[in-house]
């Protein structure tokens, strides 16, 4: 069963599957998990997070930290919110192809 | 054991028109005025409860005697039927009164020709709109270098009830993630329907 992060959308939380997620950064105020997975020689697949508020870098190691919390529990459902700012809702994801980090 | 959920798959509700050039429209009604292409005209429906459709007419050669009249629909919108009469009313520069047409089954989308589709959800990522009229929700997944999604292409989705397609959607896709062994149904919004599911 799949490590799941929920994030607050309108009147529900969108999901994220983190299985695989290996790092967290923050970068142009957004959160981008990377993940185990290759894109292409020395890539790998990303997901970037963009929140209705501005993620700083301690947010993105608040969000590692939950991440590698849910994927040691099996078939786990979390809600991350922002610890700067705990109104803060999922604007939208991206998936995108990052040099290794 | 493959996770995933069920779609059920309805053409009731209609389909979008189909992009692109569309032919066979009459022009007994219409007077062609001019050369040029009009803005978007909408798509009106005189039988049928299709909407939201629009098109664009241009016209060339007008008065050398070998006109051409091209339809060509931009924006599909929703709830179209084989059979519907649809007219598009000129703006007074490329033509006035009226194009018509009865819509047969190239005019519209394809739709998928099951009843049902399963949807895996052992790649998958999260959910997302493909655009703000919440004609289509895209699940994505990655795997090794491969980016794709699949698309429920949507008929009935709106720019309001677009937060709760999502949703919907998401909540099945954990459903089928959370819970092996199950297939749980998708369960759209009342008045919304999926026609197609395909791996893009």
């Amino acid at each position: 069963m799949a490590s799941l992060i929920e994030m607050k959308y309108g009147t529900g939380t969108l999901s994220l599957n983190v299985d695989g997620v290996f790092r967290v950064d923050a970068d142009s105020n957004n959160a981008v998990c990377f993940y185990n997975t290759p894109s292409s020689a020395g890539s790998v697949w990303a997901v970037t997070i963009d929140m209705s508020e501005n993620v700083t870098a301690s947010d993105a190691a608040a969000l590692e930290l939950l991440i590698k919390r849910a994927q040691q529990v099996e078939g786990s459902k979390t809600l991350f919110e922002l610890p700067s700012n705990s109104d803060a809702t999922v604007s939208s994801m991206a998936v995108s192809s990052e040099t290794y980090p | 054991m493959a996770n995933q959920f069920i779609v059920n798959l309805s053409t009731a509700d209609g389909l979008p028109m189909k992009a692109g050039t569309l032919a066979g429209w009459d022009e007994t009604g219409a007077t062609i005025d001019a050369d040029g292409t009009t803005a978007a005209i909408d798509v009106v429906s005189s039988t049928g409860s299709g909407s939201g459709a629009k098109a664009t007419v241009t016209v060339t050669g007008q008065g050398t005697g070998a006109e051409t009249v091209t339809v060509t629909i931009t924006v599909g919108g929703d709830g179209y039927a084989v059979g519907d009469e649809v007219s598009l009313t000129g703006d007074g520069v490329v033509f006035t009164g009226a194009l018509t047409l009865t819509l047969d089954a190239a005019a519209l989308v394809t739709p998928d020709s099951e009843a049902q589709a399963l949807v895996p959800v052992d790649y998958a990522l999260f959910v997302q709109l493909a655009d703000s009229a919440a004609g289509a929700v895209d699940m994505r997944q990655i795997q090794p270098e491969h980016n794709r999604y699949w698309r429920l292409s949507l008929n009935g989705g709106t720019s309001d009830n677009a937060e709760a397609i999502l949703l919907s959607v998401n909540n099945a896709m954990r459903e089928a993630m959370q819970a092996p062994h199950r297939n749980p149904v998708l369960a759209l919004p009342e008045g919304v329907t999926c026609y197609d599911v395909k791996l893009s």
